[in-house]
Order: structure tokens, then sequence, then C-alpha cells
């Protein structure tokens, strides 16, 4: 990404001339990481989304640590109680503390999101660098492979199989990854990759007899870094969203085993007897998506000097 | 004569992260009707900035104070509706690249349509002939079907000729023309200048001519303004700043510049170090750190500029304390300002040509693209001759420069030679070794380390997610250097191109652009390559750090021995660098000879035409001499008429 080449904090002075005229008095800078997080800093709603996200991470470590009653328990005495001091969120119709669920839940749903966010990354950035770099039938076979995926009803088989297997998380979180996850930011990091594929010190490189894929690691993907920073927090946003649908739909986590989704699915099904069972995983839910949401788009005007929070004091 | 622009202490400030960037402190001057006013300047220094300003084009964030008057009206505090009545109407501008200041998606006749009838309501007939005869004015032929065109029929000359057009259209009192030809080929180049010239001489408006180039200047400008960090350090009519320079900074500009027309080589008197940053600037001479006649009082204030009497009458400012000590000539108490350096000599230069060895020989390099047809099955129908049997040899410690304008063939030639393509007809002999021999990589990467490249942009070429440590010593383990070995090589090297090797863990972006261009050439010595490919490694720099790159390449050249391949376009740099120089035109090599002779006594007309496009830095020369302009249809030149 060029933008990043050029120092953003002087940009304003010479606006129309060309690139190599901006770099002039780039001498003195800030530093990039200084520069970032002031810029991430300044953005109410990024700073707020951090906070929640990090609050709602604590509690997922925490809550079923300080909860009164663990996620399986039976409390006989209390069955469909709406909150009270004895069960902070209430309990179900069998007698199930909802705080300590809602925690392992939460705990659970993260679990799945950041390791499938983290492999779809990945998988996605190593495939759409190579292709792009290597070209040729290495290009058109990945690409064909792409466009197929794209094509097959990918949810269905996702619901096929992790119901077969029994609502395994590592199961789930492996299908998300390599049959739903990958291929579109892959096919968007191909086209990203195109660009710097032109670059001249990746030219350079290969003059100086680099060999290919080291060329693919040490220089095409550091320079997508911001993109695949981005790409991972979306990422989890959509990997919650993904596992609470199959959740709700009863394809996903099965009992004992609790996820926010499968919460979700129990509760709207006494939503006006008991509203409590849903609400308070929803709420979770909600301010788990929200929270990422806000970080992606502060990392976004944060690392990308052209949009509009950009290159302004 | 009445002022058609007076600008009277104009300032403009951008807020950024850093701070308040004070872009523009304080120009002022007066342009009459039928002036050109030059303002020449390297980047950062406020040129475009100051073009922007008086046309109400700059950023909501910017800050103007300060007064312009146009033509009686004061611009500033005008509201965005007010001033586009009068741009365009009387002021109009043309900007450096003609691709992106016309609309693709209107034909030609469309865009210059438009400009007449905003602003002058006259009828769609009346205004189609207007257009008609303003783009015969301009010299496009068959201006009546041209009108129809889309400007991406157009190639970048006759666009910058429509754009002149347009501007021409309202019979402007004022035009500006921010670098109007450094996006063109040298040949191009000429002619939009005569354009613009004849452009003034039509509507006898003023022209504001903001470039980089002193020889643009010498030929264009009645009165030139130096500009250095925001502010005009010397002002004066064109014979006058040439012949009796008085500030350090704009004599430093011109020693730094190549000259096409000298054949001695006199080393290049670059000015050390960079602008200043143009935040909270101390009130000092900005140019003090740079400049080597510098004393303390230069740092205890900025200087006005002031009137310097010369001798010769004309209006002469400067903003120097010690003007008055400068001579013509740029000597200061007999002494020249800018210390001479040694020529450096290699032992090699003393050896014949013939008796040392060849580091690359090409002999019927050719390169053909297909040309492919077919929506779905491509078959070809045909080929394009991109490069038509090139042969040529490079010996030890010998630049060979390839001249030639966009589309010639040299970058091809490069690129045939650097991905080491092998030939059918021909041959690539790197350092003994003939790439129709590669069988492995092992050879090919053994191969490598004779040849190196240098690249034209130093920001692309850097790799901005790594250390100059690492960017310098990835050919080192790319051979399979050891760790221990590399680093005393980085610091080796980073100490011959001129950098300080403490700064070695530091990021490219934390270096200038000329430093760069050190850091890529560093790269280029590290494997101890019999061989240097240099693709135009001076093009995108000022000409002040120009002057120290050319002299780091000729300094190396000599004290290594290496062998340049040189490609560029520019020939005053190659009159500078070259041994020997092949001019390239469609593919082919017109003429291949030393240099001296080439530029001396040139026998193809295409190289005669080229050699008489480039400005000299010099108002007398450049305005008494004879053009002549090439014909590609009969193979002969001819004299210009625009």
């Amino acid at each position: 990404m060029t933008s990043e080449m050029i120092d953003p904090t002087v940009e304003p002075a010479t606006p129309v001339v060309s690139g190599p005229e901006t770099e002039r008095v780039a001498t003195r800078r800030l530093s990039k990481w200084t520069l970032y997080s002031r810029r991430f800093a300044r953005n109410r709603g990024a700073l707020a989304g951090l906070v929640i996200f990090v609050l709602l991470v604590l509690f997922a470590i925490f809550g079923p640590m300080i909860a009164r009653y663990d996620h399986v328990e039976l409390d006989f005495l209390a069955l469909s109680t709406g909150p009270t001091a004895e069960h902070w969120f209430g309990t179900n119709n069998a007698g199930n503390d909802l705080f300590a669920q809602v925690a392992v839940g939460l705990q659970r749903s993260l679990m799945i999101a950041v390791s499938v966010s983290v492999g779809v990354t990945i998988v996605s950035a190593l495939v759409g660098t190579a292709a792009a770099y290597f070209g040729g039938w290495t290009e058109r076979i990945t690409l064909l492979v792409i466009h197929f995926m794209m094509v097959i009803p990918s949810f269905l088989i996702l619901a096929m199989i992790s119901n077969k297997s029994g609502g395994d998380w590592r199961v789930i979180a492996l299908i998300m990854i390599f049959v739903i996850g990958w291929y579109f930011p892959a096919r968007v990091i191909w086209t990203l990759a195109l660009s710097l594929r032109e670059r001249e010190y990746v030219s350079a490189a290969r003059y100086m007899g680099v060999s290919g894929m080291r060329i693919v690691i040490r220089h095409l993907l550091p320079n997508i870094g911001s993109l695949l920073v981005i790409n991972f927090t979306l990422g989890v946003v959509n990997a919650v969203v993904a596992e609470t649908g199959l959740s709700f739909l009863g394809f996903g986590v099965k009992i004992p085993d609790v996820s926010l989704g499968a919460l979700i699915g129990a509760g709207s099904s006494s939503l006006i007897t008991s509203p409590w069972l849903f609400y308070f995983p929803a709420a979770a839910l909600t301010l788990l998506t929200v929270s990422m949401a806000l970080i992606a788009d502060g990392l976004r005007d944060a690392l990308d000097p052209t949009s509009a929070a950009g290159g302004r004091a | 004569m009445s002022n058609v622009l007076s600008v009277r202490d104009l300032r403009v400030s951008f807020a950024s992260e850093a701070g308040r960037v004070d872009a523009v402190r304080g120009v002022s001057f007066d342009l009459e009707a039928g002036r050109t006013l030059g303002i020449v300047g390297e980047s950062g220094s406020g040129k475009s900035v100051t073009s922007l300003a008086i046309m109400g084009l700059l950023d909501e964030n910017a800050k103007v104070t300060g007064s312009i008057v146009y033509d009686g009206q004061e611009l500033l505090g005008m509201s965005d509706k007010q001033l586009s009545v009068i741009r365009g109407n009387g002021m109009s501008m043309i900007f450096q690249d003609p691709l992106t200041s016309l609309t693709p998606v209107f034909t030609i006749g469309d865009q210059l349509i438009e400009a007449l009838t905003v602003h002058r309501g006259l009828s769609k007939k009346d205004a189609w002939e207007r257009s008609v005869e303003l783009l015969k004015l301009v010299g496009i032929t068959e201006p009546e079907r041209r009108m129809k065109s889309f400007p991406h029929e157009f190639s970048g000359g006759m666009r910058q000729r429509v754009v002149i057009a347009i501007a021409m259209a309202n019979d402007p009192k004022l035009i500006i023309c921010d670098e109007p030809t450094t996006a063109l080929d040298v040949t191009i180049q000429a002619q939009i200048l005569d354009l613009i010239e004849k452009a003034q001489l039509e509507t006898g408006a003023a022209v504001i001519m903001i470039t980089h180039d002193m020889g643009v200047v010498a030929r264009t400008a009645d009165d030139v303004m130096v500009m250095y960090a925001g502010k005009p350090v010397e002002q004066a009519p064109v014979h006058e700043l040439f012949h009796r320079t008085r500030m350090p900074y704009s004599i430093g500009l011109l020693g730094a510049i190549p000259r096409v027309d000298k054949a001695e080589k006199v080393p290049l008197t670059p000015i050390k170090g960079n602008p200043p940053l143009l935040i909270n600037l101390p009130d000092a001479c900005p140019f003090a750190d740079r400049c080597p006649i510098a004393i303390d009082a230069c740092r205890a204030g900025e200087p006005e500029l002031l009137p310097v009497a010369t001798g010769s009458g004309d209006a002469h400012r400067a903003a120097c304390i010690r003007v008055h000590e400068i001579e013509d000539g740029g000597l200061i108490n007999g002494l020249p300002v800018y210390p001479v350096r040694e020529v450096p000599e290699s032992p090699l230069t003393r050896v014949p040509r013939e008796e040392r060895p060849i580091t690359l020989e090409v002999k019927n390099l050719t390169k053909t693209f297909p040309l492919l047809k077919g929506a779905f099955l491509k078959r070809k129908v045909g080929e394009v001759h991109a490069i038509k049997g090139v042969s040529f040899d490079v010996r030890e410690g010998e630049t060979l420069a390839i001249v030639g304008e966009s589309g010639s063939g040299k970058t091809t030639t490069l690129l045939q030679i650097m991905d080491m393509v092998k030939q059918t007809e021909g041959d690539i002999i790197i350092a003994g070794t003939s790439v129709n021999d590669i069988r492995s990589h092992k050879v090919e990467r053994e191969l490598r380390r004779d040849i190196q490249i240098v690249f034209q942009d130093p920001m692309g070429a850097l790799d901005p997610r790594m250390t100059v440590a690492d960017i310098i010593s990835e050919p080192l383990f790319a051979i399979g250097t050891p760790k221990e070995e590399a680093h005393r090589r980085v610091d080796e090297l980073m100490d011959l191109v001129g950098l300080n090797p403490a700064h070695s863990d530091r990021f490219p972006q934390a270096f200038s652009g000329g430093q760069r261009q050190r850091i890529g050439i560093a790269r280029a010595l590290s494997t101890n390559p019999k061989i240097v490919v240099l693709d135009e490694p001076v093009s995108a720099l000022d000409v002040s750090i120009q002057a120290g790159v050319i002299n780091l390449l000729d300094e190396l050249k000599a004290k290594l021995g290496l062998s340049y391949l040189f490609v560029a376009h520019d020939l005053s740099v190659v009159r500078h660098i070259a041994d020997r120089v092949a001019v390239m035109y469609l593919g082919d090599f017109v003429e291949h000879g030393d240099v001296d002779d080439v530029f001396e006594n040139p026998q193809h007309p295409y190289t005669q035409a080229l050699l008489s496009a480039i400005p000299v830095p010099d108002p007398d020369i450049e305005r008494t001499r004879q053009r002549v302009i090439f014909d590609p249809d009969s193979m002969t030149t001819r004299p210009i008429s625009v």
C-alpha cells in the first residue's frame, strides 16, 4: 500500500505534486505505530469498542469462576426464575444458571470465532498472494477453485457435517475455515497482491535471485498486513454470526456444550414467559459483534491514510 | 502597463498530524500582461501551492492570508461560486498530467464547448466553430473529426495541446502552467513550450510558468522567482538571474544541472542535505544548514528579500545576508561558493577500450509481442516488434547509455537482459556466461551475482516493511552469504554510498529520496557485481539531490571498476555520465558510438532532433539557437513551426 510510504503528516503541504515529490520532508516523522495508535485513539467509537471487547473477554474468562453454579449444574429449587441475588441472570426451566451459561457460551463463541478468523486469515493470505505472485497455471487453478467454492451451497454443507459430528466445536471451526471462510478474502487479497507483484521491490528481489515463496512471505505478505488485520477483525464478527446462526437452527454446538447461538435459540422459544433467557445472551452477542465492528472501523481509518479520518489533524 | 496579477505577502498553512505546515511563507510579485513569470524550486518549496492559492483550488483545511489582486479584484475571501466565474474565464490553468486533466467520458469537443458555453453563453453552433478554430490553432490535424474523439484516443502531447486549447478558449488574461511538460518526452516538451508561447502571443495573457527545470525557465520566462522552503529567495529578470546569480541556493541549483552542450566532465555541485520540514521553522535562514558559506549571523534571523545592486540596473532581489560579497559566476572573495571536487579517475580509463574485458555482450536481441485476436480462443494474427535485433557490448569500467523517448523499447531491452530471456537468434552474454546455457536455477543464481539493477523510483524499489540492513543484505542471503559476513558488508556498503551505518536499523520511509536511491545503489553493489544496470536512476530526484547521486555513481565506477548499462531519457545526464551512447528509436539503434561524437556531430536526423529539443539552462543560448524537429514519415529533420 503506497500511501503508507508517504508520510501522511506532510502530505497536505504539496497536495498536487506527484509521488516522489511528497517524500521530500519526510526525514523527521512520527513513528508509524505512534501515528496509528494516535489516530485509533482519536476515534471515540473504536475506543469504546475496544473497552467493551476487553470487558467481554474478561467476563468470558473470569465469569465461570465467580459464578455460584456450574453451567451444567441444575438447581431444582429455582426453575425458570428471573434474575435474583442467587441467580444473577435467572435460570431456565431445567434449573441451569444463566450467568454461568452465558459466560461459558461467550467463551465458546469467542474461541470458535478467533480460531476461525486466524485460520481464514492465514489460508486466504497465503493462497491469494501465492496465486498472484506465481501467476500462470497456479493462478488459473486457484481462481478456478475459488470460483467453484463461491457457487456451492457451503452453509448447507456446514450444517450437514456439523450435525453429523455431534456438535463438536473444533469440527465446526475447521469447516468454517475451509468450506466457507477462506475463498472470499483470498480473492480480495489476490487482486491486491496483483498490484504488489508489479512493484519494483518485488522485481528487485527476483533479479537478486530470491526464491518465489520467500518473496511471497518476505515482501508480499507484510505489505498487505494492514488489510489482514482488518480482515481478521471483521472475520471474528462473521464467524460469531455464522456460528450463532448454525446453533440457533440446531446444527451447531450441542448440549452439554453451550454457545451464544444455542442459548439464543433456546431462549427465543420462551420469549413471552421468561424473556431474560433470550435477552442476556442476545445482549452479549450484540455487544461482541458491535465492539468488533467498531474496532475494525477504527483500524481501517487508522491504517488507511486515504480514509476520511486520515491525514487530518 | 497595468498589472494583471498582484500578489502581496501570500501565506498558506495546513494543519497536520505533526503540527502546522507553513507551505508558503510570504510571496509577493506583480505580473503584467504579456509577460511570463517563472517560478522555480524543488519539490516542497511551495511553488505549486502558490499557484493553487491563486486559482482558489486549495483544500478547505488550508489557511490562506495576504492579498491576491487579479484584474482589480481581491480574490481572497471570494466564495467558490464567485471564483468559478473568474476561473476558466479570465484565469486558466494547465496542469502537469494531461491524462487526468481531461474527463475520459466526454469527447474533446464536448469539453471545449463546455468551456466556451459556461462563461460566454455562446450558442452551440458558434461554440463548435470556435472549438474547431482553437484545435487548429494548437496544431491538431483534422480538427472537425478530432472534435468527436475521446481523450484516450490522443497521445500525451496531443492531450496537452487540447488542454492548452481549453485554457485559451476564453481569451484568458492569466495562464498558470504547473509543470506543463514534466510528464512529456523531450521533443514533445519543446513543441508544447512553443505552443504555450504562441497561446500567450495570441491572447496577450500573462503566464506563470511553474517548473523545476532551469532549462525551461531560461527559455520561457521574463522574470524568475526562485523559491525555497515556501519563500522566494531570489527574484530577478531572467538574464540577470542566470548571469548575476547572487543567492547561494540559486547558484547551487544552476551548478547541479548537467549541461548537454558541455563536453568536459566537471563534477556537478550537489547541495548537501535536504530542504527543511516546514513545521515550526526557527527564525533563521532556512538554507543555512545546506549553505557552504553560512556564518553564525545566518542562524540569528531569517533574511529579508532585499534589493541587490549588481551593476546592471535591473531590479534584483535576494534573501541572503552575504549577498554583497558574492560576485558574478558564483564566486565569493574570488573563490567558488561551492568548492570544486576532484574528478575521480580510474586506472582503467588509461587502458584502451579494445583491451578491456567485455562484461556484457548482447547480440541480435529481439523481442516481439504477439497480436492476439478473438474473444475466447485467442489466435495470433501478427507480431509487434518491440526490439528489432539490437547488438552492443559494454566493457569493464565503461558506461553505455541507451537513450530514447517513451515507447522506444529501451526498458524492454533492459528487462530482456535482467530476465535472462533465452534468445533464439541472438545471445546475451553476462561476464562470459551465455544465458542460452542456463540449465538450472543454481546457475542462474550464480549469474545474478554479476549483474544487478538500480530502479528509477527510489520509493517503489525498497520494501517499506523492511529495515535498511535487511534490504541491503537481501541479495547476499539470496546467494547464501553467512549472517556475520553479511552484516559486516552492510556497514561497509552504507559507508561506501555515503550513508551513516548507524542508521541501518531504520525503515526506508525515514530517508529522503536521494538517500533512498543510495540505499538502492548499496543493495545493487552488495554482491560485487561486474555490471550494474541503471534504469533512469536519477529522473525521480530533485536536481540538487540528483547531482549528488550522479557524482556517487561516477565515483563508484572509478573506485570499483564497474560497468554501467544506463537507460535514460534525460540527455544532459547521459552526456555527463556516459562514455558511449546508443540512441534508440522504434526498437532499433539509430545511432551508436562515443558520447562526444554523438552529441557533437549527430548523424541520424532523429538524434539531431532529440538533441535540439533539450532546453539549455542559459537564456542567451536558449533563445538564439535554431531547433529542428524530426519527421518520421520522410526520416528527415525540418526547422520548427508550431
